[in-house]
């Protein structure tokens, strides 16, 4: 097993606390947010940040801090959600086409780089579109598209495990392929895994913010941090506060999940770097 | 290099099939009759009477096989039906809009390398001081900022408060900066970082070493032989970017209310309209596989290693 040495770096250190903050104020929310999140007061509207209202209200005098540590509940939450389906969907498949290569490794693979020349966003927004908007609708579109990422990584994760000493050794000592699987491949790989999989919640909650704020994910009067954008689109001209705000929240969680990544991806960069090599697709291109 | 060019050529069309097809089968999968979706959008009551005749119209009353088969020779034949809320032929329609989505993505592609090639030169360069972390701070926040956001900012910024660029259309060059500048200075400070290590690589191998004893000035050395071997991993990395452009130009887009495919794939979407989201796949997967083998064409004539293999 490779050992990964945690030393105390800043940036590890500055990613995981704002992560953690962030996940913490989100599980207690309603202790945290000064305000109901859905309380509509109209006399109240574009206020800027005062004491009883922190980051100001919105166009309908709804409390913004409020929304935006509600919003965590919905767009960590959803991420998380989506990220558990996508790894329900490609673990199989990756260990599946890792483990056994063979004739259904290469028709699953060319598939998928077909699924892969489509540009990521034109394709989830199309499965949206087809589909129609909805906050559903937006979580089958995003583990629709973002499966195949992970059946690559997990693919070539496998491959590699599957070369070391002590498979071929635990292979020889009849153990069936299942344990093997389990008992070996499996706790090998999900380091790399778990890091991805932390990276990639960021942009899972980039993607869903872009769709929500397009209209298509998240719908009003929900408090999420893209749809808060989209309703901001109107007003943020007279009252910038209602933009700033949930685009700092977004940005904050993604530069957390950034930061942990990163450093990771400098101690133990072997795995990593080789997938992100192979998503260069002139690459395979060029070797096919 | 022929052989290299029909077999992507024959890449470029089994791509195509399969993105056909694809379409093919979610339009299938999606909720909803089309017949249904088509009358209400033109709010004509939906009887039985009315729903079987445009079923029959449209070919939705025959089997899937024949459909499918139907489908694909339109699709090659450039047929792509016609919107529904419009009436237009979808392939008219889109082509219309093209032409400012490639100026966006192109204007994007210029901020970009502009960016890549300031920040990656001037921080491999000064491999060590301020500039150098006001690069990893510029890439880790242009990975992070959501690009919605950032056009908000800017919009704020130069021209709410200030006035001094236009803050939505198309037109003028002035136009372009705010859309172009959302577009392509996180990608950019994130390349800017590829190039600066590819550069610093570089600079440890011996031909560099040789030069300087040669005698070469550190000025030549650095233009001529370290910039010109570091720059062709990013070439390759421009085909993957302007892909990101045809995504993210459809959120610019809709910010700056530029008049391009972007937006009204988002109307069509709001709207319903099948035929136009279903061209508007085929055609973006088109320009984007192409752009992808023109880019590998181009890499391949730049580095003469790749012919030999």
């Amino acid at each position: 097993m490779k050992k990964i040495s945690y030393s105390l770096n800043i940036s590890i250190l500055l990613g995981s606390s704002l992560l953690i903050a962030i996940v913490l104020i989100g599980l207690f929310a309603p202790l945290f947010s000064p305000h109901d999140p859905l309380a509509v007061n109209l006399s109240n509207r574009l206020t800027f940040p005062s004491w009883n209202y922190p980051f100001g209200t919105d166009h309908l005098g709804r409390c913004i801090l409020s929304r935006i540590i509600h919003g965590i509940r919905v767009s960590v939450a959803c991420a998380f959600l989506i990220m558990i389906f996508t790894f329900a969907i490609s673990l199989p498949i990756g260990f599946l086409t890792g483990y056994w290569r063979g004739r259904t490794d290469h028709l699953i693979m060319r598939s998928i780089d077909g699924i892969l020349a489509i540009p990521e966003f034109v394709l989830t927004i199309t499965i949206v579109g087809l589909l129609g908007p909805g906050f559903f609708n937006m979580m089958i579109a995003i583990t629709m598209v973002r499966w195949t990422n992970y059946v690559r990584l997990i693919r070539s994760l496998v491959l590699k495990s599957c070369e070391e000493d002590y498979i071929r050794s635990a292979r020889m000592s009849g153990n069936s392929h299942l344990r093997i699987m389990k008992r070996y491949v499996f706790p090998d790989v999900f380091p790399s895994l778990f890091v991805f999989g932390a990276l990639d919640m960021g942009k899972i909650v980039l993607l869903m913010a872009g769709l929500s704020f397009l209209g298509l994910g998240t719908q009003p009067p929900t408090p999420e941090w893209g749809v808060m954008l989209h309703d901001a689109t109107a007003y943020f001209q007279i009252a910038p506060h209602v933009m700033i705000f949930p685009g700092l929240a977004i940005l904050f969680f993604v530069l957390g999940c950034q930061l942990i990544s990163e450093r990771y991806r400098k101690l133990n960069s072997a795995p990593l770097k080789e997938v992100n090599d192979e998503d260069n697709i002139h690459k395979s291109y060029i070797k096919c | 290099m022929i052989r290299f060019c029909l077999e992507r050529l024959a890449q470029l069309i089994i791509v195509f099939f399969f993105v056909t097809t694809l379409t093919f089968l979610l339009l299938r999968l999606a909720p909803g009759d089309p017949a249904y979706i088509l009358l209400t959008t033109h709010d004509v009551p939906a009887s039985e009477e009315a729903l079987n005749a445009l079923r029959k119209e449209l070919g939705l009353a025959e089997s899937l096989w024949s459909q499918y088969f139907q489908w694909i020779t339109d699709a090659f034949t450039w047929q792509w039906g016609t919107s529904y809320v419009s009436k237009e032929l979808v392939v008219e329609e889109l082509f219309r809009r093209i032409p400012a989505t490639i100026e966006l993505a192109t204007a994007g592609l210029v901020v970009m390398i502009a960016v890549t090639l300031i920040m990656g030169i001037s921080t491999a360069i000064y491999s060590h001081g301020l500039l150098n972390q006001v690069g990893k701070l510029m890439a880790l926040l242009g990975s992070s900022i959501p690009t919605f956001w950032l056009g908000f900012l800017l919009i704020y910024f130069f021209s709410v408060q200030y006035g001094w660029l236009p803050s939505m259309g198309r037109g003028t060059v002035k136009h372009l900066f705010l859309p172009a500048i959302t577009l392509g200075l996180g990608l950019g400070s994130m390349y800017a970082r590829v190039l600066r290590t590819n550069m610093l690589e570089v600079m440890n191998q011996p031909f560099i070493k040789a030069a300087m004893a040669r005698g070469l000035s550190k000025k030549r050395i650095f233009i001529f032989q370290v910039f010109k071997h570091a720059f062709l991993p990013v070439v390759t990395m421009l085909g993957t970017s302007f892909a990101f452009m045809l995504g993210g130009s459809i959120i610019v887009e809709e910010i700056f209310s530029w008049p391009g495919l972007g937006k009204y794939i988002v109307e069509a979407i709001n709207m319903r309209d099948y035929p136009v989201i279903q061209g508007y796949v085929m055609l973006t997967t088109f320009i984007f596989v192409a752009i992808h083998n023109v880019v590998d064409m181009i890499y391949v004539w730049l580095d003469p290693r790749l012919r030999v293999s």
